[in-house]
Parts: C-alpha cells; structure tokens; sequence
C-alpha cells in the first residue's frame, strides 16, 4: 500500500509538471488527468482542480463562492487591449522602397512582389505596422517623441509580443519584456491623462485600449471574505425586493381608501347641511363632480 | 477637530472615484506638523460636498465650504466651484489653456512649423475635440472606485466581465 501511495504521489507530481499549465493557486480547470500509469501501478482518475470547502449553509440558499480564474498579467484581458496585432496587406513594398514609388509602378509584376513584405522579414513588417499607426497619430510629419506616439508604438510592440507569448509562454525573458512594456505604457497613458485629458480620451479609442482604475486596496482575494461580500449582496437585494412589495401593496391600498375617504367626506357634508350646521369638512373636487 | 470659525473656511482638495450619489468627494491634502520631529507630513482628509448636477469629475481640484449643518450622514461640504478640471488646465494669469509647462497655441504653432505629413493628418483637434467624458464607461473606466475581481458572476449579473475589476 505504502509502496503505490509513493507512486502514486510521484505520478501526480510528474503530471503537475509535465501537465498543462496548471496557473497560480491551481485555479485554472485543467482537464482531469484520466489515468496514471506509472510502472504498471493502476490509480483512480485525479483532479487536480482546488476545492473550497463551502458552507453549507450558505449553499443551501444559493450562495456559491467561485475563485476567479487566473489571467496572467501579460494577457489582453488585462492588459487591456481590445484588438490585437493589425496585419497589413502582404502586397505591400518594404518602407525602404515605399520613397520610390514611382519606380516601384513602373517595374514588373515579380519584382514588386519580391519588394514587398511577403518576402521580407518580420521587423519589415512591424516597421510597416508601426509607420501606418504613426501617421494616424503623430502630431507632424517628424514627430516620433510625443507621448501618444511613444504609446502607440509601446502598443504595436505589446500587441506583437503578446501573439508570440500565447505561442511560447517559457520565453520568460521576452515575457517579463512585455510585462515591463506594458506597465511602461499604463504609466504614460496615466500621464497623458492627467496633462491632456482630451487627448487621451481621443487616443485610447484610436489605439482601442481599456483604461481601468487601480485596485483600491490590493488584498488576497479569499473565500471569507468573498462570501461575506456576496451574502451582503443578497441581503441587500432581499430587503430591496421586500420594500418594494411593501410599496406595491400600500399603492394598491391608496386607491379605495381615497374612494371610501371621499364618500364619507360627502356623507359628512350633507349630513351637516341636512341639520341646517355650518359645513366643517371640505369634500374633494372629484367626489363632488361626480355627485 | 477644526473650531466652529475654521469650519466657515473654504477648503481645496481634489476629487477622487465613489459611489455615493448627488456627492463629490473630495480629497483635501495638508501639512501635519510632528512636535517630536520638528517635521511635517502629509496628511489628507476625504470631505464629501453636494453636488446633484455632478459638475465635479474625477481628478478636479475644487473648492468646497462647510454647510452649516450636516445635509446627509456623509455630506457636510457644498461645491463652490471647479478651479482646475483634470488635464485641462487654464492659466489663470493669463487665461490661456495649458499644457503642464507650455500654452497650448504654442504647441499648435510648433505642429504647423513643421509640417503635416502628406497622407497622414493628425486626427486629433483640440479645439473639436467632444468635452471629457465620451469614453466613459466605453474605454475610461477612471471614474469608478478599482477592485480585484473576487468572484466569477454569473451572465446577466451586472458584475459579470466587469470592465473595472483587474
């Protein structure tokens, strides 16, 4: 027993290792790994998921906690963009040629397409990329240095990288690059905010970059906590449902009393006026009317 | 604990993000000074000061005086004005806009000295520009208090992909 116990602890070591990406805390639902084999030793199915004991007694009411799945920083998730890499057209020639444009009309068909980014590089293309999103944004034709530029191109930059890191996350040096891009251009943008508000404003719908506000407080997110928060959440809605019920049912009531009040009011009236008293109730517009 | 005269003074401080509705809150900074260091430190107090018509937005250095009595629970100061709107400065000696240390007419005379490029032409306009605000809730999520996600709401809950949960 002892012997495939250490086994079996071996095998879920070496499937956390060489088993998907499992992500911080463990949260991220990898697959459950459906049999172990190690040296013949046959053990039940694994999950390797993390699991929160609930309490029950908020269960039975509905109330479940579930941990947010883990997004690393460097994703568009958080880094906020909403778009990724603009590709442009295969046919289009090299920014060192594009000054001979003339030239470039004139010669044959395969030369122009030797010319052009389909043959070339990818830093040909990223200088393509970054040449097309600069005229958008630059304020003059030799402005490389403003701060939206500077975002913008920190952006082309993420936007590629990202795309090379869902491919290969184990480059760890171009992922901490990107990070560090990242919270570069978040900076700027806080900047740019705070110096030019209508510029950014114009900017991040250009670049299509989400712009979120800090945590206000950074704590670990917890199951207690979390469950306190949402129980708070389903009082308040309870009370609200409540109170508006309660609302309901007292406008419905206002109706036939303002009926039975009004009658009453006139049966008052006309009691006086029948005795020969001065009248001391005054009778609604409306039940007056309609007598 | 100001005194009753302190409490008629005027008090700038800058609006931070909240969730209380008709208010603005307003964050006033000042100097504290420590007897036992011969020093002083910062120090800032959150005030929250009527405003229905939510003239005040995130980041605006206003002015605000205390009511006379307490309007609310929370609410104790009225707005007297906007002096600075966020990233949208005037100078107030000359009363030009301007931008960190340069008016921005200077700017735009620089931009033209050198030259719009011949396809592409700067987008962006100052002086058509919309006000501040148009990204609100689209792209510019500033104006609402930041949290971690802590839990995964279902579709259809109004916290559910909540854009202002990192």
């Amino acid at each position: 027993m002892a012997f495939s116990l250490r086994l079996a602890g071996r095998c879920i070591s070496g499937a956390a290792r060489y088993g998907v990406h499992p992500g911080f805390n463990g949260v991220k639902t990898t697959s459950l790994v459906p049999f172990c084999k190690p040296n013949g030793v046959n053990i039940p199915a694994i999950d390797q998921r993390r699991h929160y004991a609930m309490r029950l007694e908020l269960t039975e009411y509905g109330i479940m906690w579930r941990r947010p799945k883990y997004v690393p920083s460097w994703q568009p998730e958080k880094s906020g963009d909403l778009e990724g890499v603009k590709e442009p057209e295969l046919s289009t020639p090299n920014l060192k040629v594009q000054p001979a444009k003339d030239v470039l009309d004139q010669v044959d068909e395969v030369t122009r397409r030797l010319l052009s980014i389909e043959f070339s590089s990818h830093k040909e293309n990223l200088k393509i990329q970054r040449h097309e999103l600069c005229k958008k944004i630059q304020r003059h034709q030799h402005d490389t240095g403003s701060m939206e530029v500077a975002i913008a191109m920190m952006t082309i930059k993420i936007r590629n990288l990202q795309k090379e890191t869902f491919k290969c996350k184990k480059n760890i040096v171009q992922r901490c690059y990107l990070q560090e891009l990242i919270d570069r251009r978040k900076k700027t943008l806080k900047h740019l905010r705070r110096m030019d508000y209508k510029r950014f404003e114009w900017l991040i719908g250009e670049l299509n970059i989400i712009f979120r506000p800090p945590p206000r407080y950074y704590r670990w997110v917890a199951r207690k906590a979390s469950l306190k928060k949402l129980v708070r959440m389903r009082k308040r809605e309870i009370i609200h449902k409540k109170l508006n019920e309660y609302k309901e049912s007292l406008e419905s009531q206002k109706e036939p009393f303002l009926k039975e009040k009004a009658e009453t009011l006139k049966w008052i009236a006309e009691t006086e006026k029948s005795l020969g008293l001065p009248v001391s109730v005054t009778v609604p517009e409306a039940a007056s009317s309609s007598a | 604990m100001a005194g009753a005269v302190a409490r008629n003074f005027m008090v700038i401080g800058q609006c931070i993000a909240h969730e209380t509705k008709n208010a603005a809150k307003v964050r006033v900074k000042k100097l504290q000074f420590d007897e036992r260091l011969h020093m002083y430190f910062p120090k800032h107090t959150n005030f929250y000061a009527h405003d229905p018509e939510k003239q005040c937005k995130v980041g605006d250095i206003v002015l605000i005086q205390a009511l006379p009595e307490k309007m609310t629970r929370f609410i104790t100061h009225s707005l007297v004005k906007v002096v600075y709107p966020y990233g949208d400065v005037t100078d107030p000696i000359t009363g030009k806009k301007c931008v960190v240390s340069s008016y921005r007419e200077n700017i735009d005379k620089r931009n033209e000295m050198f030259g719009m490029a011949e396809e592409g032409a700067s987008g962006f306009d100052y002086a058509e520009a919309p006000e501040r605000g148009w990204q609100e809730g689209k792209k510019d999520f500033t104006h609402k208090v930041g949290y971690k996600k802590w839990h995964e709401f279902e579709p259809g809950h109004p916290l559910y992909n909540d854009p202002v949960a990192s």
